[in-house]
């Protein structure tokens, strides 16, 4: 029986030792600063462990480190949208975005109510209202019965409109299609196309919002500045 | 004179200049690479990027008799391009090498690579007359002469030891000896692989002369493509007759498994009188005399598909041998964000062209962008050779020392029936910071924190060194499931429906039920109290137990109930206290009407009652 247990447990334990024996390899890599090397491998584990917010972490550190600070960005990005209550994801990804000229806490807005309104993940937040939802349709339906526990109502609608609230517009933030200068300098056109004459110049790192593309075009918006115009799809990385 | 000289001296300065400026390059090739005793071989050197004094050191050739035919020399642009031109008439049959011709030019010795040939042994047949046929429509006056003279004898087969291209020509040219022109087809492997190359070759023969200008009509193909390999000319005997041929080669590959097919090609001829006329009169018997045709026959193949299984994912449909591929870049130290322009090269003897495009492997670093493939094909010594390269523009997106793997390649080989795979070598590319953007802002600023601490710099904190803890799976469960948010939005629905299509909650539907119920049971005043007291309650929510009668009376009317009820009520209630307090005798039959009338009050109170 022992030996069948053995058996099935064998190509887990040896997935999970060539995962260890992986991260410390690129760890060891990423100590003796051969950062291009460890991207390899942290980008192979990845596929493995797809959407996991320390691989990204990892590959935004060793672009951060390569100079590259528009990837770098992006991958923090991603990270932090996974993961938003990691402290070093958080300290990463605004350190990166400040390089950049870019803020993480919007101006005016205070840091608490940032983290606040950040602080769950956009699936956490759907759990939280569909349960402020089931409780308040429980409580509704039976007050509408037996008109009882009034107040417990008024309590569920208001925890129902808030989560419920909370998620839309986080539905809403997440639904923008953002993106980032990947290029070390990318070209603001007033058209898709080179023939358009360059208006800006944008440097990496630079946070941009998608509105349309055209052919190998996208029109954005640079989200610190507000310009808009057009930019040819290889100078950005889409989040 | 003296201008003569300076202009050879002027030639050849800027020949010699050219070729240090562009380099030399010389080749040989042949006609043929298979022939029989009787036929002859041309062999041209070609010398590209010299003029001059250039004289070829031919190796020692004993399987043949080497002539020296012709040398040319032309220089377009200052750019010359010499040849010479050799006719080799072999001495036995056989594997013979042609070596490496070597050109002294300028400080340098240049070689060309060997060359095979095959020479087989002549079918046994009469001798054939060494007639002009040799020299093809060069000179087709004089063959008729020599044929007229032959003497007819039966067919000869080809030897076995012949290639199978020649063998068939050979025998199906033999089955003709009664015709004076005819013109046949036959390719070397009538079943071959998809974008497998195939040799057709097609052959006029003939026996007497014509007239020049004999228009040629190439053969239409289905489910084939195809690439000229050259022409040549030969000679054959057939029964003891002498006839010449003029040959046409081509490189043709299937495009799909299946049936293929070569149609009949055609040669319009005006046949010669052979007498010795004027150019003139030439020219008036070619418009007078009506041109006849010859026609080759129809080639069918059948197109085989490559075999799947253990086929390599680097495939793209080459099928071929002795293929080569390389990898270049144009610069290996790049800024980040600079192109480079990556360039693979592949070579073979095969046909490459119709292949797919090779597909580039991830490339961790780089932005990659498409391919781009151009190709070309070239024949050397009878056979294609084909070249294709891809080029692509890599892009690093940061600095770094990066390594362009090793790319794969596969190819068939439908000799040894296997798939070969080949490699790029990796090359090594340093990519340095960008020098373009802006620095970025400066975290070095150093800044004094209190309590004795001083910031120095800021950095990016550490790897993680483990995966992030999975989200909780009911979480992941309950957000995967958007139809968990309709039943509580059911539920509220049919409590609404519920309370908008009658505005009495469940109990005071029950009331009405719960009072029919109990007063049917009712043998006692206090039973009908009971019964009438919980109706109340439950459909109106006054609770009769502590409340004097006007009281009660004035909740009911609160509630809308209509006075004449309210009256009834009251009548009732009073009758019943009486009856509760009254001697036992005035139990049972009162109380049973007390319960009727109660009824048909609460009935009453059902549909003119109000509500709570």
């Amino acid at each position: 029986m022992k030996k069948w247990i053995l058996m099935l447990c064998l190509p887990v334990l040896l997935c999970l030792s060539g995962f260890a024996a992986d991260m410390q390899q690129a760890e060891q890599l990423y100590r003796e600063g051969k950062y291009a090397a460890v991207l390899g491998t942290y980008e192979d584990l990845l596929r493995a462990y797809p959407n996991d917010p320390f691989l990204y972490y990892n590959i935004g550190n060793c672009y951060f480190k390569m100079g590259s600070r528009g990837l770098a960005t992006a991958n923090y990005y991603r990270a932090w949208r996974a993961n938003p209550r990691d402290k070093d994801i958080t300290h990463n990804l605004s350190l990166a975005l400040t390089a950049s000229g870019e803020k993480f806490v919007p101006a005016g807005m205070p840091a608490a109510l940032h983290q606040a309104f950040f602080g769950l993940t956009l699936q956490e937040l759907k759990v939280a209202a569909l349960a402020g939802l089931w409780f308040f349709g429980i409580m509704g339906t039976f007050w509408l019965f037996k008109r009882r526990f009034g107040a417990l109502v008024i309590v569920s609608l208001l925890i129902c409109i808030v989560t419920g609230g909370w998620y839309a517009w986080r539905s809403k933030i997440a639904s923008q299609k953002l993106a980032v200068v990947a290029a070390p300098i990318a070209e603001l056109r007033s058209g898709p196309g080179d023939n358009f004459p360059a208006s800006a110049n944008v440097a990496q790192g630079h946070l941009l919002l998608l509105q349309d593309s055209k052919d190998q075009w996208y029109e954005v918006i640079v989200k610190s500045q507000g310009l808009k115009g057009w930019i040819e799809a290889d100078t950005i990385e889409k989040i | 004179m003296w201008k003569k000289i300076l202009l050879i001296l002027l030639l050849s300065f800027a020949t010699q200049a050219q070729a240090d400026l562009m380099g030399v390059s010389v080749s040989a090739s042949v006609n043929k690479t298979n022939i029989s005793m009787n036929d002859e071989l041309k062999l041209t050197l070609t010398i590209d990027g010299a003029a001059g004094n250039i004289t070829p050191q031919l190796p020692s050739t004993p399987s043949f008799n080497v002539y020296q035919v012709a040398s040319t020399q032309q220089i377009d642009n200052f750019h010359a391009i010499t040849r010479f031109e050799y006719i080799m008439m072999p001495r036995f049959p056989g594997k013979a090498t042609i070596g490496p011709i070597s050109v002294q030019y300028g400080n340098k010795t240049y070689q060309t690579d060997p060359i095979e040939i095959n020479v087989f042994r002549a079918p046994n047949t009469a001798t054939p007359q060494k007639a002009a046929a040799s020299q093809g429509m060069i000179d087709t006056s004089m063959q008729g002469a020599s044929a007229r003279k032959a003497v007819r004898k039966a067919p000869a087969q080809a030897p076995a030891e012949w290639p199978a291209l020649e063998r068939i020509l050979y025998n199906t040219a033999a089955k003709h000896g009664n015709e004076h022109f005819f013109m046949i087809a036959a390719v070397d492997n009538a079943s071959p692989y998809v974008n497998q190359l195939a040799t057709l070759a097609i052959r006029f023969y003939y026996d007497r002369p014509f007239l020049n200008n004999a228009p040629y009509i190439a053969p239409s193909l289905s489910n084939l493509v195809m690439e000229e390999l050259g022409v040549s000319d030969g000679n054959q005997s057939i029964d003891g007759r002498n006839y010449a041929y003029k040959e046409m080669r081509y490189a043709i590959s299937g495009v799909t498994p299946g049936k293929a097919s070569v149609s009949e090609a055609e040669i319009r001829y005006v046949p010669d009188s052979g007498f010795d006329i004027s150019m003139f009169d030439k020219m008036f018997a070619a418009l007078s005399k009506e041109p006849q045709t010859a026609k080759s026959n129809i080639v069918n193949l059948t197109i085989r598909p490559v075999p799947t299984q253990d086929q390599p994912k680097s495939f793209y449909g080459a099928v071929g041998t002795k293929y080569s591929i390389s990898a270049d870049v144009d610069r290996k130290s790049v800024e980040a964000g600079e192109a480079i322009n990556l360039t693979i090269t592949l070579n073979g003897t095969g046909n490459l062209k119709p292949t797919s495009d090779l597909k580039l492997p991830r490339l961790n670093g780089f932005k990659t962008y498409d391919v781009v493939s151009t190709s070309g094909v070239g024949q050397q010594n009878g056979s294609l050779k084909s070249y294709k390269i891809f080029k692509s523009v890599i892009v690093p997106s940061a600095s770094g020392s990066y390594i362009i793997p090793k790319i794969a390649w596969s190819y068939f080989d439908p000799v040894k029936k296997t798939y070969y795979t080949i490699y790029t070598t990796p090359i090594s590319v340093n990519v340095t910071p960008s020098t373009k953007a802006d620095s970025g802002f400066d975290f070095s600023t150093s800044a004094d924190l209190g309590n004795g601490f001083r910031q120095l710099t800021q950095d990016i904190r550490y790897l993680k060194s483990a995966l992030s803890e999975p989200t909780a799976s009911f979480i992941q469960k309950a957000a995967a499931h958007n139809w968990l948010f309709y039943p509580p939005l059911l539920l509220l629905g049919m409590g609404l429906i519920f309370a908008f299509s009658d505005k009495k909650t469940l109990a005071q539907k029950r009331a009405l039920s719960n009072a029919k119920t109990q007063l049917k049971k009712a043998l006692k005043a206090d039973e009908v109290a009971d019964a009438l007291s919980t109706y109340l309650q439950l459909r109106y929510r006054i609770h009769t137990a502590s409340l004097p009668l006007r009281e009660i009376s004035n909740a009911l009317k609160k509630c809308g109930c209509p006075p004449n009820l309210v009256e009834r009520f009251e009548t009732i209630w009073q009758k019943l206290d009486a009856v509760r307090f009254a001697p036992v005798a005035m139990q049972g039959e009162g109380a049973q009407e007390l319960a009727r009338q109660s009824l048909e009050l609460i009935k009453d109170m059902e549909s003119k009652g109000g509500h709570a």
